[in-house]
């Protein structure tokens, strides 16, 4: 947990090139919490790149509220992820990224830091983004298959989310498509977090090893 | 022109603002492409310079194609027609009358005139995007359609530029790729621009299917020459097209033995990059 810290323990100063953010996105749903990847810019402002919701991909300045987690990789690494972080949102800025309840193997041409959008694969969730960012430069966070499926709630949220999108005709055809996604896997943000403080080189993260620490994080964001 | 390139450069690294009568585009001029916009100022640019080293490039490809037809390998038409089109592009840009040399070949495509006008064209080539790069800024500066030009693309094209116009003022026939233009930038203190480069001239090449010339970079790359960042561009940039780039585990192993030389590995660096 040393390696989790507010803005407070640690300013956002600290961070050289990259880090995880985990906090509460909108304090009237302080369950929900949410993640992205904060990365220096090459104008050395920091920013952080997040998936806010269906096609809308952001890349603000963080939020004091946020949590910053530190990451245990090389700095020459990071930049890589960094860079990787500013391709993607300048190749997906206008169209977004869609939400879904794909894997975050694969997500993105790493070429072009463009979403690859096929049948398999028709959207991610603010957690599963962050995953799909590092797995897109060789820094893959989590061993996805240690992640259990349709844990209790899970099925709530994903049709929460689909009733969400249906509310806007224009992506009704999207919700229908990630209807048939309904009880897959699902990250937490908080467990995306977890795996982010013991991630190193070719060790991945199981989800035993990451669930209590992800009940701290989540704790503590409150 | 040396001065026009020097203006060029400070304009590019110091946000200095190019008057606007230096650079006023001549009547002759009137074939650049009329419906110009930010976004057309970009891709135009950004095609030119991604043909890596294009002077001796364009030797290399005029005298290509006229080994094809020697050899009469008429079967490889898509190569020719597509080296016709590269060409066409700076004929696009700069009159139908600035290329005679390469026009004279694509009529003429036979070995005997081949050398010559690859030496011509290359040279022509060299002046011509010089002269394109300042028109480019003219039009910027007199002033393109407000919202046409955002400040991101304003930035790259920056950065574009002045790669070129370095590269036409320290060594215009050494061959460059933009492997070597990014290490001009790492040397000028701009490692994060450095390899935004990378990434978007691959991304170019790998959308456009030209595996073998990225190979080929790749080929001759030399790790010890190279900034340990760089290398770790070209092994993450290029890690979805490892099956395709055979020069690539090469470049790993000798990229790890490099670093390790150099003093500069830790544990791991290129994990998950093979």
């Amino acid at each position: 947990m040393q390696k989790v810290s507010n803005q407070i323990e640690k300013p956002l100063s600290s961070i050289a090139t990259a880090a995880v953010a985990i906090g509460i996105a909108n304090p009237s749903h302080p369950h929900q919490l949410h993640t992205g990847v904060i990365h220096r810019m090459a104008d050395g402002g920091l920013r952080m790149l997040h998936l806010a919701w269906h096609c809308v991909l952001r890349n603000d300045q963080p939020e004091p509220q946020y949590l910053c987690v530190s990451l245990g990789f090389d700095e020459r690494r990071l930049r890589q992820l960094a860079t990787m972080c500013r391709r993607i949102f300048y190749k997906n800025q206008q169209s977004g990224v869609p939400y879904g309840f794909a894997p975050p193997k694969d997500s993105f041409d790493v070429a072009t830091g463009a979403y690859l959008l096929q049948e398999s694969q028709v959207g991610l969730t603010c957690a599963s983004f962050v995953l799909a960012v590092f797995h897109a430069v060789g820094l893959q966070l989590a061993d996805y298959s240690s992640w259990p499926t349709d844990r209790p709630g899970d099925r709530d949220w994903q049709s929460w989310v689909v009733k969400m999108l249906e509310r806007d005709p224009e992506n009704a055809a999207h919700a229908k498509c990630i209807m048939r996604d309904i009880g897959s896997v699902r990250f937490y943000p908080q467990e995306v977090a977890a795996c982010a403080t013991i991630a190193s080189y070719g060790v991945l993260a199981k989800f035993n090893d990451v669930e209590d620490i992800a009940e701290n994080i989540r704790k503590k964001c409150q | 022109m040396t001065d026009t390139l020097d203006d060029l450069k400070i304009w590019c690294e110091d946000d200095y603002e190019l008057p606007e009568e230096q650079f006023a585009i001549e009547d002759e001029d009137e074939s650049l492409h009329p419906a110009i916009s930010g976004k057309t100022i970009y891709r135009a640019t950004n095609s030119l310079v991604s043909r890596m080293g294009f002077q001796p490039n364009s030797a290399r490809q005029v005298q290509s194609t006229s080994d094809r037809y020697e050899k009469g390998l008429n079967s490889d038409k898509h190569k020719i027609v597509a080296e016709l089109q590269y060409i066409n592009l700076f004929r696009s840009f700069v009159g139908h009358s600035a290329l005679r040399p390469a026009q004279h070949f694509v009529l003429h495509p036979a070995q005997d005139s081949a050398q010559d006008s690859a030496q011509d064209s290359a040279q022509l080539v060299a002046q011509l995007v010089a002269q394109l790069v300042a028109q480019l800024v003219a039009q910027l500066v007199a002033g393109s359609p407000a919202g046409t030009i955002s400040a991101d693309v304003l930035h790259r094209w920056r950065q574009q530029i002045m790669v070129v116009v370095t590269s036409l003022q320290t060594d215009p026939a050494k061959h460059r790729s933009f492997v070597d233009d990014a290490e001009q930038l790492v040397a000028l203190g701009k490692l994060d621009d450095a390899l935004d480069l990378i990434y978007e001239r691959a991304d170019e090449m790998m959308l456009a299917g030209e595996f073998d010339a990225l190979n080929h970079v790749i080929d001759g790359l030399d790790p010890d020459t190279l900034s340990v960042d760089v290398t770790l561009g070209i092994l993450t940039i290029t890690l979805p097209a490892r099956g395709k780039l055979v020069a690539r585990k090469t470049f790993f192993e000798r990229a790890e033995s490099s670093i390790r030389a150099k003093g500069e590995w830790t544990e791991g660096l290129l994990t998950g990059l093979l």
